[in-house]
């Protein structure tokens, strides 16, 4: 399996002298639903057989590493699990489950307003 | 009061991933209950007690320690936990000389069945880039200093193969049941940058 940058001396180097969140340890296991459901369902298709494990991981870490890249940069990552949610579509796109077009279809039938725009 | 409070607006993610899950029933792919009953076991059913008994267990029973670090999948099953991605597994014990400690250098795979979900730092991009470049470094920042003639062995998590420290039993602990001594094995031994 290879990965897309995790070993990056150069990117990663920065990350060295960083310390660990280890206070930043809640007892809450997902902070809001979407992650909940957004990782069992990964899970589900996995145990299932519709993704391969290994398949998941590969694509999921290729997201880790754009976001370690991104704090090696000194930059904010997208948090943990909206990594997790970008892999899972890629995946299932990428496997021909669904589409692009098909999920930003679904999603303005489901109320999504666009990220450029504020609700106020 | 709650019967006055407006609902918050689903945020554009609850939304994506709204979409996603119907897109996905609708082709038969999941189950909306298998996955809220899967979001329960993750919640409420599995965690790092289910690697206590592993541990307390191993320190107890010499045979079942053997099953254990010869074959780790078979071992932790007698005692219930399996599945989910927690199919292959190896426990690696530490010992007077030897001290382990796991990581996923990757993204962030973690004995799920044993284990739980893994706490933030261990997901973390200092955690996973800095347990293989200097794990002693990682082991004090969690108050662990180990002799200089301790071997530290780090083990990377792949997505075949994932790891459970077995901690030394504390000395001192001779006459506690099984039961007792599990309630002193923590997350953080099994992860094995702590020790007890």
């Amino acid at each position: 399996m290879t990965a897309t940058g995790t070993c990056d001396g150069e990117a990663v180097s920065p990350l060295l002298s960083e310390r660990l969140p280890i206070a930043d340890d809640p007892a809450l296991k997902f902070a809001e639903p979407w992650e909940a459901k957004a990782f069992a369902i990964i899970v589900k298709l996995a145990e299932d057989g519709v993704i391969a494990w290994p398949d998941w991981v590969a694509c999921f870490s290729r997201e880790v590493a754009k976001a370690t890249a991104a704090q090696a940069r000194g930059e904010t990552p997208k948090s943990y699990y909206a990594q997790w949610l970008d892999a899972a579509e890629t995946i299932l796109v990428d496997k021909g489950v669904t589409s692009r077009e098909q999920l930003f279809a679904r999603r303005f039938a489901a109320g999504s307003v666009g990220t450029g725009h504020t609700m106020t | 009061m709650a019967t006055t409070k407006p609902a918050p607006a689903e945020s554009e993610t609850a939304i994506r991933v709204r979409a996603l899950e119907s897109i996905l029933v609708e082709k038969g792919l999941i189950d909306p209950k298998a996955i809220d009953a899967l979001v329960d076991t993750f919640e409420h059913k599995v965690g790092p007690r289910n690697g206590a008994k592993v541990v307390a267990k191993a320190w107890v029973d010499p045979a079942y320690k053997q099953r254990l670090l010869t074959d780790a999948t078979a071992a932790i099953k007698e005692l219930g936990y399996s599945g989910m991605q927690g199919e292959d597994m190896l426990v690696v014990e530490n010992t007077d000389t030897v001290h382990n400690v796991i990581v996923c250098t990757l993204c962030s795979c973690y004995p799920w069945p044993t284990l739980g979900l893994p706490p933030v730092w261990y997901k973390s991009a200092p955690y996973r880039a800095r347990a293989v470049n200097d794990p002693r470094g990682v082991l004090k920042e969690f108050g662990t200093i180990l002799p200089d003639d301790v071997e530290v062995r780090v083990w990377d998590t792949t997505a075949e193969l994932r790891y459970l420290v077995l901690p030394q039993r504390p000395a001192g602990t001779e006459k506690l049941d099984e039961d007792a001594l599990a309630a002193l094995v923590t997350r953080d031994s099994m992860i094995g940058v702590t020790v007890l």
